[in-house]
C-alpha cells in the first residue's frame, strides 16, 4: 500500500475512539453550545536541514513541510478536549543512515509528529485520556518540545520518539503524570512481531524552577532490524536559574538482553528576550556487547554545542556540532555539523 | 507584465514576513491547570475562548495606559472563563512579561467585574518569585480595578508612584513588572474579548 494512504488510514483508525468520546460528550450537552473552529489555531511549518559528516565528507539533506493544527473543543461551561494534528511531508536527499520508515536516503514520506485527541472533560486537567500519536512519556524529552528542532535530548537511547496508542495524563497540585500503552511501531501502526511499549513519567510540577521525575519504558520496539526488546528506568532533573537551564537524565536497563547505562546533561543559556539560545550537551552510553557470549562492555560518549535564533516573524535558524569524546568499533559517533532554517506562518 | 508580477510577489513576501508568527509548535501549548488549582481550588470548571488580538487592539491599550503590549503579542490568545455550579464566576488569562532574566509568565485571575482576584507565577526563573513575594503582591492587588491599579504607577508608567512605593517596599522591581502585567491584562481582556464577555454576561443574567 502506498505509504501516504497507509498513514492516513492509521490516523483515521486511531481517531475513531476519540470521535466516540466526542460524540458522547456532544450528546450529553447541547449541540448548540459546542464551540468548534473559533478555538482553533493553525500554521504551516517548513524547514530545510543540511548535515555534514566531517569524517566521510558527505552531506545529508532533509526538507520538511507540514501543518500544525490545534483546536480546543468546549461546551457551555467547560473544555472537553484538545485536538493536535501535525502531518508533515519529509523529503530526504542523499541521507546515509535513513530512519527505517524511509525506503532509502532519497525517499519521501508522510510522517506524524503529534496527532492526538486529549479528552480533558473528566476532572479539569487532573485526569485526561489521550488517544492517537504522541510523545513517549519518558525523561527530559517528554517535557521539552523538540519536534522539528535540531536540538534533541535522549530519544536516541530508546529508539522511538512518538508512538500510536492511549495514555492517561494529568496535573495535580504537586504532581504531573502521563502513563501510556502504545503500539511500539513509531510513525505507522504496524503489528509485525507484535511491538508494544508501556511507558510513563511521574514528576514534580513543570512550572517550578526545580523539576524532577522518574520514568519507565518497557516493551518491544519495531526498528529497521525488526523487534528489539528494551526496558529502562530513569530519573531526570531540570533546574532554572535566571537565564540558565541545567538538565540531567540517567537511565539503566536492557536492550535485547544486554545491560545499558545512559547519562545525559545539558547546560542552556537564553538571552532575556529568549529569541537567542545556546547549549552544550554531554552524552554517555555504556552497553554490554553480547551478554550470552562474554561480559564485555563498550562505552561511548560525545559532546555537542548548538545555537538557535528565533525571529518574531517566524524564522528559526539553528546550528549544532557533535563530536565524539570516546567511541568503540561497534558504535560510531561521527562528527556532525548540522544547520537548519525553519519558517512558520 | 513581468514587473507587475514581480511587484505582487514582492508585496506578498513583505506582508508574509512582517506578520507576527509564533515559533513554538502548538503541541507545546499548556492550559494553566496549576494556576487554576492554586487560585480557584476545588469545584470549578473552565472553558477556553480563543480570540485574535489585533494591532488595533494594541493601539487601544495605549489609549488607556502609558504603555501597550508587545508587537509580538498580536495574534491568537486564550481567555479562560471560570464557572462554579454552571454559574460564571470569573476569568483567567496567562501573560508573558520580559524581565532582565527572561520571560515571566503570570496567570491572572479576574472577577466578573474585572477586578483582580489573584495571580500565580506560572514561570519565573528568579528566586525572588517565591510564595512570600506572591502573597505580598497579591495582598495589594487583590480586588482592585484597572483605575485603582493605575494609581500605584507613575504617570509615564515606568516606575511606581509614591503610593506604589509605599505599598511595595520589598521587591519593588518585581512588583512593578507584576503591576504593569495586571494593567495590560485587564485592558486587553476588555478590548479583545469584548463581544465574548458581553455574551457571557447576557447568559449569566
Amino acid at each position: 500500500m502506498y505509504p501516504l494512504k497507509k498513514n492516513l488510514i492509521t490516523f483515521i483508525a486511531l481517531s475513531m475512539p476519540c470521535s466516540l468520546f466526542l460524540s458522547q460528550t456532544l450528546y450529553a450537552n447541547t449541540l448548540d453550545s459546542i464551540s468548534f473552529g473559533k478555538n482553533s489555531r493553525w500554521a504551516i511549518d517548513a524547514s530545510t536541514r543540511i548535515t555534514h559528516n566531517a569524517d566521510k565528507n558527505k552531506n545529508d539533506f532533509m526538507h520538511v513541510i507540514g501543518l500544525d493544527f490545534h483546536n480546543i473543543f468546549s461546551n457551555a461551561t467547560q473544555d472537553i478536549g484538545t485536538l493536535t494534528f501535525q502531518p508533515y511531508i519529509v523529503k530526504l536527499n542523499n541521507v546515509q543512515k535513513a530512519p527505517f520508515i524511509f525506503d532509502d536516503g532519497n525517499d519521501t514520506q508522510l510522517t506524524w509528529r503529534i496527532a492526538n485527541f486529549n479528552y480533558t472533560g473528566l476532572n479539569q486537567g487532573k485526569f485526561n485520556i489521550r488517544v492517537g500519536h504522541f510523545e513517549i512519556p519518558f525523561g527530559l524529552e517528554y517535557q521539552i518540545d523538540t519536534n522539528g528542532t535540531l536540538r534533541q535530548l535522549t530519544t536516541g537511547d530508546r529508539g522511538i520518539k512518538a508512538d500510536w496508542g492511549l495514555s492517561v495524563n494529568g496535573i495535580l497540585p504537586n504532581l504531573e503524570y502521563e502513563i501510556a500503552l502504545t503500539r511500539g511501531s513509531g510513525n505507522e501502526i504496524r503489528s509485525a512481531g507484535n511491538p508494544h511499549i508501556f511507558s510513563g513519567r511521574v514528576g514534580t510540577p513543570g512550572n517550578k524552577n526545580l523539576v524532577t521525575g522518574i520514568s519507565w519504558f518497557t516493551g518491544d520496539v519495531l526498528g529497521g532490524n525488526g523487534i528489539t526488546h528494551r526496558k529502562k528506568i530513569g530519573i531526570d532533573a531540570s533546574y532554572y536559574y535566571y537565564q540558565w537551564q541545567f538538565m540531567f537524565e540517567s537511565s539503566v536497563g536492557q536492550t535485547a538482553g544486554n545491560d545499558t547505562l545512559n547519562a545525559f546533561t545539558e547546560i542552556r543559556w537564553k538571552n532575556p528576550q529568549e529569541n537567542l539560545s545556546s547549549y552544550l550537551q554531554l552524552g554517555y552510553q555504556s552497553t554490554e556487547i553480547n551478554h550470552e557470549v562474554n561480559d564485555k562492555t563498550h562505552s561511548t560518549s560525545y559532546w555537542l554545542v548548538g545555537i538557535q535564533w528565533l525571529s518574531y516573524q517566524g524564522f528559526d535558524v539553528s546550528a549544532q556540532y557533535q563530536h565524539k569524546l570516546k567511541d568503540t568499533p561497534t558504535i560510531d559517533v561521527d562528527p556532525l555539523l548540522s544547520v537548519q532554517l525553519r519558517y512558520r506562518m | 507584465m513581468n514587473n507587475k508580477i514581480n511587484a505582487i510577489i514582492l508585496l506578498w513576501i513583505i506582508e508574509t514576513f512582517t506578520l507576527s508568527s509564533a515559533n513554538a509548535a502548538f503541541c507545546s501549548l499548556r492550559d494553566p491547570i496549576s494556576a487554576i488549582q492554586m487560585i480557584y481550588e476545588q469545584g470549578y470548571q473552565f472553558r477556553s475562548v480563543v480570540t485574535t488580538v489585533t494591532e488595533e487592539d494594541r493601539q487601544t491599550v495605549r489609549q488607556q495606559l502609558p504603555f501597550t503590549i508587545h508587537q509580538s503579542e498580536v495574534g491568537k490568545h486564550t481567555l479562560y472563563v471560570l464557572y462554579k455550579d454552571d454559574k460564571h464566576v470569573g476569568f483567567l488569562q496567562a501573560r508573558s512579561e520580559w524581565a532582565k532574566w527572561g520571560l515571566v509568565e503570570i496567570a491572572w485571575a479576574m472577577n466578573v467585574d474585572r477586578s483582580i482576584k489573584g495571580f500565580y507565577f506560572q514561570r519565573c526563573r528568579s528566586p525572588e518569585c517565591n510564595d512570600n513575594t506572591i502573597q505580598r503582591i497579591n495582598k495589594v492587588l487583590k480586588g482592585k480595578t484597572l483605575q485603582q491599579l493605575k494609581v500605584l504607577l507613575s504617570e509615564n508608567g515606568e516606575m511606581l508612584s509614591a503610593e506604589g512605593k509605599k505599598a511595595f517596599s520589598q521587591t519593588p522591581q518585581l512588583a512593578l513588572l507584576t503591576l504593569r502585567s495586571a494593567l495590560k491584562t485587564l485592558a486587553i481582556t476588555d478590548i479583545s474579548w469584548k463581544k465574548d464577555i458581553e455574551q457571557i454576561a447576557a447568559v449569566n443574567h
